[in-house]
């Protein structure tokens, strides 16, 4: 990277939280520590929502999914705008009648104090392993991309939200969260612009070469419970799963739990229905004009450059340089029918689409043939290096093609992008704790200043915890999806006591608590046992459903069990 | 401090027919350019 770009990188990181810790330095009670004083707008709170939400990962992963994959990922985002609806009519006006500071403390106004303490325990477990992974999975790319040690990178990013969300608490989160997020949305649409204009075609020619290679597999009505993403799963599975990760995931209600009234809470989880999809289109939208682009100019045939060095250095290089040349053989031979299928579009011959169409998809084929060789030959070179690439296709075009500047303006987008999420996290986790856990069961009846010093100590203790998870994890399957699986395995119970709390109101507490840990158990038993049998029955179930199923058994068995124990007086 | 009152349910109709427009639109797309 040029001075430039480190200038860019520094000089709007440094802003963001500087100017975050200036505005809310010296937060003195627990309400304006832990809920920011109760004074935001809809704007504030919608892009804080938005910013906790897009984390790296979904910046570094998401264009390269649509690069390798196409851009059915969006259909996962359906359910999210009628999430936001439900949410807004019934858990937003209840969260505010009561006053809490955070979401399960309405589980004991409603239940008693054991399921109340369940529920944030297991957001607690989630939510810290997550907040390991929301500072790693970025880490270990941006340490490869910029050359940095690992660790460093991790205690990097790490370190700095502890200092302002220690300091500053909800505030300073949601202040930075506005700003981070205006670079994040900034950056990409200038990202996208770029991009475009640097296609040797027109943009419908684009998206026709796109289209015939299956990259623009937006929407599939057919229905398939182990395809992670389709329309039905979309508007479905991912519908509980958004409805558990805003309506009861403290890192989501802190941030709308601190709007000046209910109308802005409101809104602000309405502004983040009407941009969310829209904003994963775009996000999409880039990784495919990054694939048009490389139809044009020879992509990296490993889009992870230290690997490929590494390679050239090695006892391997001769077989290497022998992939490298096949490789670029079937580029220029796929280029040539890339632009008579274009010329065939044109001039409206559909069977010789169809024929160029079949070539393409041969020689694509045949490039994918070759990367896998080259995949072995990092293994069989260094047995634990990673082979996936996907998530290093965008920042590795990026430093590749865009201009200076803009490299480090994007790298700001991805630290700003993982220091939002993990900010929102670490404030949760320390909320949590310190309300649920430590105020409630451990240590009650201390001053105000006593609670909102242990919130503070609470925060920096859960920071330096993810910062160590990061340091010794290992890289998982794909990024996205460990972190969404993580949340669906406890997703659902939560979501289900919840909605037995707001909907089921002759069920009490012994009934949802018994129900609730028979159910985590059967999610667990059904993930232990996915793609084998269970019982005899073959299990195939795509992950996203464990949020449904979680949650309907919690609502099922909690209504059963409250049958056979009697139905309370009223 | 008095705020404009806001009319939720035409509001949340809105961002139905909003999701139901990006749908069909994408659908089109997925059909069009296949």
């Amino acid at each position: 990277m040029s001075y430039l770009d480190w200038i860019v990188l520094f000089g709007t990181l440094l802003a963001i939280i500087g100017f975050g810790i200036y505005k809310t330095y010296g937060s003195k009670d627990m309400n304006s520590y832990l809920r920011g004083g109760s004074e935001m707008g809809w704007w504030t709170i919608g892009l804080s929502i938005m910013a906790t939400q897009a984390s790296a990962i979904t910046f570094l992963s998401t264009p390269g999914q649509a690069y390798q994959d196409g851009m059915r990922f969006i259909q996962f985002y359906f359910g999210l705008p009628i999430a936001m609806i439900i949410l807004s009519v019934t858990f937003i006006p209840i969260y505010y009648k009561l006053k809490v500071y955070t979401a399960y403390e309405f589980l004991e106004s409603r239940f008693d104090l054991k399921t109340r303490t369940l529920a944030a325990f297991l957001f607690l477990i989630q939510r810290g392993l997550a907040a390991g992974i929301t500072i790693y999975g970025p880490a270990i790319i941006l340490s490869t991309l910029l050359n940095w040690n690992l660790t460093f990178t991790n205690i990097f990013i790490g370190l700095i939200v502890i200092v302002y969300t220690v300091t500053g608490g909800t505030k300073a989160v949601s202040i930075t969260q506005k700003q981070q997020m205006t670079v994040m949305m900034g950056g990409m649409i200038l990202a996208g612009i770029l991009v475009y204009n640097m296609l040797p075609v027109s943009l419908n020619d684009a998206m026709h070469v796109a289209g015939k290679m299956g990259k623009l597999n937006i929407v599939s009505f057919d229905f398939d419970l182990g395809d992670r993403y389709n329309f039905w799963s979309g508007i479905t599975g991912a519908l509980f799963l958004f409805l558990s990760y805003f309506g009861t995931d403290q890192s989501q209600v802190q941030r709308y739990l601190n709007g000046r009234s209910l109308r802005e809470s409101r809104m602000g989880l309405i502004m983040n229905g009407f941009l969310k999809v829209p904003m994963q289109f775009v996000i999409l939208f880039i990784g495919v004009l990054v694939f048009v682009f490389y139809q044009f100019y020879q992509p990296p045939i490993f889009f992870n450059k230290v690997q490929t060095e590494r390679l050239a250095e090695s006892d391997y290089n001769e077989e290497f340089q022998q992939l490298q040349g096949q490789y670029d053989e079937v580029f220029e031979e796929k280029n040539v029918a890339i632009k008579s299928l274009i010329a065939a579009q044109k001039e409206g011959h559909a069977g010789e689409v169809a024929s160029l169409q079949q070539e393409i998809s041969s020689k694509q084929q045949q490039q994918e043939e070759i990367r896998t060789g080259v995949k072995e030959l990092i293994t069989k070179n260094d047995p634990n290096a990673e082979t996936r690439d996907t998530d290093y296709v965008f920042m590795r075009f990026v430093m590749d093609y865009l201009p200076k500047g803009v490299v480090g303006l994007l790298f700001a987008v991805i630290f700003s992008a993982a220091m939002s999420s993990t900010a929102s996290e670490l404030n949760a986790l320390g909320a949590t704790s310190s309300v649920d856990i430590y105020k409630r069961s451990i240590n009650k009846g201390k001053s105000e200043r006593h609670y909102t010093l242990s919130s503070k100590l609470l925060t920096a203790l859960w920071g330096i915890f993810a910062i160590l998870f990061a340091t010794y994890a290992t890289l998982f399957e794909n990024l996205i999806q460990a972190v969404n699986l993580l949340g669906s395995l406890f997703y659902g119970t939560i979501l289900g006591i919840f909605l037995v709390g707001f909907y089921v109101k002759w069920v009490k507490g012994n009934a949802v608590f018994l129900a609730a840990l028979v159910a985590e158990a059967v999610i667990l038993l059904v993930h232990w046992k996915n793609g084998s049998e269970l019982l005899g029955i073959p299990i195939d179930i795509g992950y996203l459903w464990y949020n449904a199923i979680g949650c309907l058994l919690v609502m099922g068995l909690s209504a059963v069990f409250q049958t056979v124990k009697g139905k309370p007086a009223r | 401090m008095s705020e404009p009152s806001v009319n939720w349910n035409r509001l949340y109709l809105l961002l139905i027919l909003v999701l139901a427009g990006l749908i069909v639109l994408f659908y089109g797309i997925t059909r069009y350019y296949s």
